[in-house]
């Protein structure tokens, strides 16, 4: 019985942990190749649970299409978010870029409770009011279809980056920026792309967490905290630390939140990326790029 | 004749303050242009200048007959201006084969193939090491690699910072012999080199440049016969 | 770069003394309880904002976590007060040591990695402050947070017992409190130290390599001003008479930003100016908190893309530029 609620559990915190690898790695790209620390990730995944729940609940739309058309559109966002912002800020005005996306954070959050209120939002999926019962661990089909989108989401991101040119031209705008320009990577549309990847990683965490948790204006603050911890503690420029702190999170969060109540939960995690920073700056799978 | 590249009055830097000022000099088609000067003096910033990597801020930039000094670096490259910068510059964290890959990333699949094959077989160093880091690899072999990387899209001007800096003697006449080759096979090519007896030996035209300003220009012999610019760069005896 | 001749500062020494003396004056004025209420807070705010100038301005490091200090002191002063029966002012004093002391530890463990890491740190900091007040129940008393608290009391040798119970006699006590900070932080942006943290900030590699122990310096700037902070969330409490875990809230970081921006980072007395503005600014806005916040991102978003150096930063380029030669009027 104990094992079989451990196990229920640690499923959950899977679930909940592909989305926040989606989120991590979105935000490490986009530091990798800009250098900027994007704020307002928190907020983008707060735009595309929104945005879900206004194509399903109120529009009655498909949820998969949803997902797509979320993500399409955050896409064309994070394109936008590139012109006419993030392509102004050079890759070492660190500092700059960290301010302008939080008062873009600002914009964004304060201005959907001022559009939308605080009132949290559901949305019903009918065709995913089941339940699965893998090894008798009984799983909700909203997160089982959360966790298959993260993890095609997750895979469609290994795909590009190790088997397509634009992938290889982000990896190699990472590792060496003027390298890259001397070869003749055009930098400018890379990032663009880059940013625009990220925000559609958001769209999708937001669409794939929107039946799961409520909906609503504050849901992506204390993620975007998280997930700058899980790229610290990862190792910023590790794509796949990242994804494996994000698991454990999700699993530790999921499992000992069951035991003591969630701030705590999350002030662990607070403290061991404060830990992490200090006996292992590089994080624990990070090559050499710092923070 | 046309000249390969012309710099008319050109200031560039890496924030509005000029590094390199109102420098006008012109490069010949084929010829070999050795850059000389004091560290700090410019000369890198000049051989940026000419392929985008720093901001232009003033002048004109003219190459075979048209205005490149607003293009992107990768539309520079694409008219056949190729780069490679002072130090290690390739992708550490990646094998030779991806650091290939990419050297070759503006062209077309099978002639970025063909065009790997032909460097690996001018350097088998490229194919022994095929697996291997760039960052792991001695900084000769670097070197060599950062040079095969720029002549894969076969350019016609090729822009060499400090090609021999840290490098063996026999690296380096390795490397000069390059230089030599491809000079003789019509690329025109500008260096900046500290080892400038091993660079003046090779080179038609020379370019002083002291405190970011062009302050001598002439042939080797002119260079040589130059009692100050001897004693200021070349280390001779007064 | 904020280089002032002998005469100008002082003339701005001479203003300041009379500004601070009218200051101190408004109180007579009659105004109403909740103009001096606001004129309290915009005191603490300027106290944040002239700590994080000292901080991000001269130094060049962002700390993002001053409302941790701010908020440490306040429940030290609170809980020293209600648990331990001290006097106020020694708990507000131990809060700001303590706070001071936690700002040089946190920026002692994340500048031995890169400024980057002291940003996220502060950050991460902040929000673990206000997780453990919240949930550290036993002695923070949870969400709810510690009510009634006393209020100040001064006795003065002679003159009896002064109780600091009207807005206008708490403004009295904050203001006293700002124009210490203001000075403090003004001869350490005015002394030798000062013109480290600018070389610091402009060029650290080149200030290390002239033998200078950076590390030093910029724990000093970061210690000084998070335990300013400390001192005024401990003294701002007893005026609030309630602290609980929205002492922490990141709407006071954001707003303590936004004053140091428009400012100009690295301008002294702009950034006061704007920490006052923006305090009253919500009061004359009459817009609801959302819209204010909305706004204050606008401008945030706006002064990184048009302005990085603030008003300040403009007033000062321009007095730079009117004081070169134009051309052809000599010089090169
Ligand atoms: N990335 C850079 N950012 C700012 N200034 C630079 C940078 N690189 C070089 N400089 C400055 O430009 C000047 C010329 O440098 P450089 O062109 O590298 O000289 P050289 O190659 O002749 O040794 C130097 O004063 C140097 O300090
Ligand atoms: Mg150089």
């Amino acid at each position: 019985m104990e094992l079989q609620y451990l196990l229920q559990l640690a499923a959950n915190g899977i679930v909940i942990g592909s989305v926040y690898a989606l989120l991590a790695i979105g935000l490490s790209l986009i530091f990798g190749i800009l250098g900027v620390v994007n704020f307002a990730h928190g907020e983008f995944y707060m735009l595309g649970a929104t945005a879900t729940y206004a194509l399903v609940a109120l529009l009655g739309l498909d949820y998969w299409v949803s997902i797509v058309l979320v993500m399409l559109v955050a896409a064309a966002i994070g394109i936008a978010l590139h012109d006419l912002f993030l392509k102004r800020i050079g890759r070492h005005e660190f500092e700059r870029s960290m301010l302008l996306t939080l008062g873009l954070a600002m914009i964004l959050q304060n201005g959907a409770l001022a559009i939308w209120g605080a009132d949290p939002k559901f949305v019903r999926v009918p065709a995913l009011s089941g339940l699965i019962s893998p090894f008798e661990v009984r799983i909700p089909l909203t997160r089982a279809a959360a966790f298959a989108a993260a993890i095609a989401g997750l895979f469609g991101l290994i795909y590009l980056l190790h088997r397509t040119r634009l992938g290889q031209a982000m990896r190699a705008v990472a590792s060496n920026p003027t390298a890259a320009s001397v070869v003749g990577i055009p930098a400018n549309l890379i990032a663009r792309a880059t940013v625009a990847v990220g925000l559609a990683m958001c769209g999708l965490a937001g669409a794939a967490l929107a039946p799961i948790y409520t909906v609503h204006p504050l849901m992506g603050t204390l993620f975007v905290f998280k997930a700058f911890a899980i790229v610290i503690i990862g190792g910023m420029g590790s794509l796949s630390g990242a994804a494996i702190v994000a698991f454990a999170l999700g699993i530790v969060e999921s499992t000992v939140g069951a035991y003591v109540s969630l701030s705590t939960t999350e002030g662990i995690v607070f403290a061991v990326m404060i830990a992490v920073l200090l006996f292992r700056p590089l994080g624990l799978f990070g090559r050499g790029l710092r923070v | 004749m046309t000249p390969a590249l012309a710099f008319e009055g050109v200031s560039a830097g890496y924030s509005d303050e000029a590094i390199v000022r109102d420098l006008s000099c012109t490069i010949e088609d084929r010829s070999v242009t050795c850059l000389i000067g004091a560290n700090g003096a410019g000369k890198s910033t000049l051989l940026k200048s000419a392929f985008g990597l720093v901001r232009h801020l003033g002048g004109r930039l003219i190459y075979r007959g048209e205005a490149i000094h607003e293009l992107l670096p990768e539309a520079r490259l694409q008219r056949g201006i190729a780069l490679v910068p002072q130090g290690r510059c390739n992708f550490q964290d990646m094998t030779v084969r991806e650091n290939l890959w990419l050297g070759a990333y503006t062209l077309a699949r099978p002639a970025a193939e063909a065009a790997i094959g032909r460097r690996v077989a001018q350097f088998p160093m490229l194919g022994r090491k095929w697996n291997q880091l760039a960052g792991n690899l001695s900084g000769g072999e670097q070197q060599i690699l950062e040079m095969s990387m720029a002549l894969l899209v076969d350019p016609t001007l090729l822009l060499l910072d400090e090609p021999s800096l840290g490098l063996s003697p026999k690296t380096m006449n390795e490397v000069f012999a390059v230089i030599r080759a491809l000079a003789a096979s019509g690329v025109t090519v500008v260096m900046v080199e500290q080892n400038v007896h091993g660079a003046l030996a090779i080179s038609d035209r020379v370019i002083v440049l002291d405190l970011g300003q062009k302050i001598f220009e002439g042939p080797p012999t002119a260079v040589m016969a130059d009692a100050h610019i001897r004693t200021a760069f070349l280390g001779a005896a007064p | 770069m904020n280089e002032t001749g002998a005469r100008p500062r002082r003339l701005e020494l001479g203003i300041g003394a009379a500004a601070a003396a009218l200051l101190y004056l408004l109180p007579t004025a009659g105004f109403s309880d909740y103009v001096m209420a606001v004129a309290t807070s915009a005191c603490a705010y300027c106290i944040l904002a002239v700590g994080l100038n000292l901080v991000y301005g001269y130094t060049g490091l962002l700390s993002l976590g001053q409302v941790a200090f701010w908020g440490l002191g306040a429940y030290v002063a609170a809980l020293a007060a209600v648990d331990l029966k001290w006097s106020i002012w020694a708990g507000v004093l131990v809060g700001g040591v303590i706070a001071g002391i936690s700002g040089i530890a946190v920026a002692f463990s994340s500048l031995r990695l890169s400024r980057h890491a002291f940003a996220i740190v502060t950050l991460i900091f902040a929000l673990l402050m206000q997780l453990i007040a919240r949930d550290w129940s036993e002695v923070t008393r949870g969400p709810l947070g510690i009510p009634a608290l006393p209020q100040p009391t001064l006795d003065l040798p002679g003159l009896g017992r002064f109780v600091f119970d009207t807005p206008a006699r708490y403004y009295v006590l904050m203001l006293t409190l700002a124009l210490a900070s203001i000075v403090v932080v003004y001869s350490i942006v005015h002394s030798r130290i000062g013109r480290a943290l600018v070389a610091i900030r402009d060029n650290e590699a080149l200030a290390e390599s002239q033998g200078m122990n950076t590390l030093h310096y910029k724990l000093l700037a970061v210690g000084v001003s998070a335990a300013l902070a400390g001192l005024a969330g401990g003294l701002y409490v007893f005026h609030l008479s309630v602290v609980d875990p929205s002492i922490f809230d990141f709407a006071y970081t954001e707003a303590t930003v936004i004053m140091v921006i428009v400012g100009g980072p690295g301008c002294f007395w702009a950034v006061i100016a704007s920490s006052i503005g923006f305090s009253i600014l919500p009061e004359a806005l009459r817009v609801t908190d959302r819209v204010r916040y909305v706004l204050y991102g606008a401008i945030l978003v706006a002064a990184m893309l048009v302005m990085p150096k603030g008003i300040g930063g403009l007033l000062q380029q321009r007095r730079i530029a009117a004081m070169r030669p134009r051309p052809g009027q000599g010089g090169t």
